[in-house]
């Protein structure tokens, strides 16, 4: 999957709309149910929405640890997308555009609520009440044990972790948060050595 | 796992976490990622930790996945729910930039212009500065054009304004005196005369003209065509250079006045349309010029106001041609308001004030300080018969020069001069016992420093009876030089028969003409007195006395009627014995009574004869004819 999200984020930098009509299957999105609808804008950004919507949702997910919040700040990152796009703005890279926008909106959102360092508590009490079929006893304890072992991360190595695992090349996670790529390698190191003792003091 | 660098210098050192987890995510540059991959290649300790961060890697993904929410059925619902969310932004987007971009357009749209026009106002300055300074030019031209061409309207209708407002209220009347002159091309100006114009509050405006031409003070009413074409003849000389303006005024039935409707309409028929206002001082004139060649051959008239409050104060008739012309201008002198009660009986007579203009009267208010009537305009009175009686009685009434006034407030006023202040005494005496509002300004010639401080006399008559001498004859009065007296030879031969001694026969002639000339003089006096009388206490102006007062008045000139008969007939006794022949013959003819016109003319007839014969004189007369006249005359009168 790295390898594969490798090639994504190597997509060339998009400018203007033409671009994203043009590169819009190169960000991975199987986006092609049915017939295209009137080539506007409009529809434009309805495709992208739906071709980018997993991932981005993932992301927001995560960080906010509710799916109703995660899909509105996801919608409203492309809101935001459709107004640069009609004042003709300059965005050189779509995708890192938009996970730093929703990163940006979902970290505002946390710090409303006030509840940013317990999104992960959140997240597995949901989990819990939300016992699918699919879930076993076995798939539980792993749950919990990947949860608990995020809590040892801080938030930039959750952060760039949760961004890698999304295809992210290191320019565009350091874009979305901000940093170096050589912050977000060490980021990273930390973040999979402070997983990995985790996940061997559990074992 | 430690791993430190390698001791060997020729072995590579081991890749760190960072390096191995950037190789494996190919983030390396090509040399290094080249470099890394070999190391790994040929480290098993490298390799091995590469396999345990990548078995990291793993986990964390499976973590991912189990965070990651199921797929659920509304996925695709939430695909076109954003469809819709996005439909609605981009309307109201589009809302919100329709305006703004109307906002920004039009704000580009007058920046570029106001752009536009400061390039062209700073690359054209002076152009510029020259056409706001023509604009400005038309704009004040038209609005002096238009101003002038209104306000000469506008001010004539303010004048009628003023006049209304002043006009005379309940119980009152004004009384507008004017100056009529007569001003030729070269500023030569001469006195036509003076008008009066009355209003009464309760009746109709009067015109009362005196002209120095006629001589004469008419009453006219606005309505008396006849008295109107009078008047006018008094200002517009008939058969005169300007009798074509005589003409057609009087066919107008104007009637000058200084007022609005009187310029109204004097220039109602002028054929033209155009006016002017020009300011003189204080003062705006208002110039209506009439059609070349009007009938009237008025060039043009004009209305004086005065610019503050807009009162007429003057009008002007120009006539002739340009070289030629002439102007009529009345000139507003006085304007008074009056209690109406004095002003009943007669409205009417002239308020003459030579030299003083007070064309505003109204903007001084009224005046309420009493002024004199005429008998004109006022009627007698019980109080003005006692104190005529009085008079009469002492002697007042003997060629002094004593008025009785009637006042305009209804008082009465005894003014005049007398030779002393024993005689100004005796005089207030006799007036002592007179009741009512009575003054009396009585002065001795020191007094007076010019005639100004005396009324004129009530009547007008008055003012033209001769003083006793002619113009034909330049005698003195009982002038005791006897030596060149016409009848020294027949008085020298009259007391040389009665016995007198030569040398006190001059004496004598001195004493008899100087007796004769005093008796004469009395005679005139007393006619005088009574034909004066006649005028005072007229039918009019008696016509509501009771009939003592008429008693007291007739008693008044049974006596001078007696004092003309008695110095009559002491004359023709004195003369009788000087006289040659005798004249009995004529006194039968005459012995009806005489009325007071005649008796003055007798009167003066015998003083004028009496002064021939009696005094020295250039003159020679027929003494024998003269006397025998004289004779005939005194028995006239005496009769």
């Amino acid at each position: 999957m790295l390898h594969r999200s490798k090639n994504v984020e190597r997509s060339p930098e998009i400018m203007g709309q033409e671009h994203i009509l043009n590169r819009a299957d190169i960000f991975g999105a199987e986006c092609a149910e049915g017939p295209r609808r009137a080539n506007s804008l409009e529809e434009n950004i309805v495709d992208l929405y739906a071709a980018m919507r997993p991932s981005l949702l993932g992301y927001a997910y995560q960080v906010v640890g509710s799916a109703g919040e995660g899909e509105d700040l996801v919608q409203m990152a492309f809101l935001k997308l459709f107004d640069q796009m009609q004042r003709k703005a300059e965005i050189l890279n779509v995708r890192s555009w938009l996970y730093r926008v929703i990163h940006n909106l979902a970290i505002d959102h946390i710090r409303r609520r006030g509840v940013h360092e317990v999104a992960c508590a959140e997240w597995l009490s949901a989990r819990n009440l939300t016992d699918t079929p699919r879930s076993t006893e076995n798939d539980l304890i792993v749950q919990e044990q990947i949860a608990n072992s995020l809590q040892v991360l801080n938030e930039r190595e959750r952060h760039c972790l949760m961004l890698r695992a999304e295809g992210l090349s290191y320019q565009e996670i350091g874009d979305v948060l901000g940093i170096s790529q050589k912050s977000v390698s060490v980021y990273l190191a930390r973040g999979l050595k402070k997983f990995e003792v985790r996940n061997e003091a559990r074992a | 796992m430690k791993r430190g660098p390698d001791p060997k210098p020729i072995l590579p050192p081991h890749l760190n976490d960072a390096q191995i987890i950037a190789c494996l995510d190919g983030e390396l540059q090509a040399g290094d990622l080249q470099n890394s991959k070999s190391h790994l290649e040929s480290c098993w300790i490298c390799r091995s930790r590469a396999g345990m961060i990548q078995g990291s890697i793993e986990s964390f993904v499976r973590s991912r996945q189990a965070r990651l929410p199921e797929p659920t059925a509304f996925d695709e619902s939430r695909v076109e729910q954003f469809r819709q969310r996005l439909l609605r932004h981009s309307r109201e987007s589009q809302a919100s930039s329709h305006v703004t971009d109307r906002v920004l357009e039009s704000f580009e749209g007058w920046r570029g212009w106001l752009r536009r026009v400061s390039a062209g106002v700073l690359e054209h300055r002076q152009a510029a500065i020259a056409s706001v300074m023509a604009a400005c030019l038309v704009v004040v031209m038209f609005t002096d054009v238009l101003n002038t061409r209104v306000s000469a309207d506008t001010i004539l209708t303010r004048a009628t304004s003023y006049e209304t407002s002043h006009a005379a209220q309940a119980g009152q009347v004004t009384r507008t005196s004017l100056r009529v002159e007569r001003i030729a091309r070269h500023g030569e100006s001469r006195s036509l005369g003076n008008i009066t114009v009355v209003r009464d509050s309760q009746g109709p405006t009067y015109v009362t003209g005196q002209t120095a031409v006629a001589g004469s003070l008419e009453m006219v009413s606005r309505n008396s065509g006849t008295i109107a074409a009078n008047l006018l003849h008094s200002v517009f000389a008939p058969g005169g250079e300007d009798d074509q303006v005589l003409r057609y005024l009087t066919a107008q039935q104007w009637v000058p006045d200084v007022s609005s409707a009187s310029f109204r309409e004097l220039v109602a028929s002028r054929n033209r349309q155009d006016t002017a206002v020009t300011r003189s001082g204080s003062a705006m004139e208002l110039h209506y010029p009439f059609a070349s060649g009007h009938v009237s051959g008025i060039s043009e008239a004009m209305l004086t106001v005065n610019g503050s409050d807009y009162s007429p104060s003057q009008l002007s008739i120009f006539t002739g041609s340009a070289d030629q012309s002439r102007e009529y201008r009345f000139t507003r002198t006085a304007f008074v308001v009056e209690p109406r009660q004095t002003e009943v009986a007669h409205l009417g007579g002239t308020i003459d004030l030579p030299g003083t203009v007070n064309g505003h009267g109204g903007a001084n208010g009224p005046t309420h300080k009493p002024s004199p009537l005429t008998y004109l305009n006022s009627t007698a009175s019980d109080q003005e018969v006692a104190v005529a009686t009085a008079l009469h009685k002492a002697d007042a009434c003997l060629g002094e020069e004593i008025y009785l006034f009637p006042m305009s407030d209804g008082s009465l006023l005894v003014q005049g001069l007398v030779d002393g202040p024993a005689r100004r005494g005796a005089i207030r005496d006799s007036l002592k016992a007179i009741a009512g509002p009575l003054r009396i300004e009585l002065f001795v010639p020191r007094e007076l420093k010019s005639g100004a401080e005396l009324y004129a006399s009530p009547d007008a008559f008055s003012d033209r009876l001769p003083s006793g001498g002619t113009a034909s004859y330049t005698a003195t009065l009982a002038d005791l030089s006897s030596a060149r007296m016409p009848l020294y030879d027949q008085l020298h031969k009259h007391f040389v028969q009665t016995g007198v001694a030569p040398d006190g026969i001059d004496k004598q002639i001195a004493v008899f003409s100087n007796e004769v000339v005093t008796l004469a003089r009395q005679t005139f006096l007393h006619a005088w007195a009574l034909k004066k009388l006649d005028r005072e206490f007229s039918a009019e102006r008696t016509a509501k006395l009771g009939p003592s007062a008429l008693a007291q008045i007739e008693q008044i000139r049974q006596d001078h009627r007696r004092w003309i008969s008695n110095l009559a007939h002491e004359q023709a006794e004195m003369l009788s014995h000087v006289a040659d022949s005798p004249v009995t013959a004529s006194l039968s003819d005459d012995s009806h009574t005489q009325d007071s016109m005649s008796l003055l003319r007798l009167a003066q007839e015998q003083n004028d004869l009496v002064r021939s014969l009696f005094t020295s004189s250039t003159a020679s007369p027929e003494t024998s004819g003269s006397l025998s006249r004289l004779l005939s005359v005194l028995q006239r009168m005496g009769s």
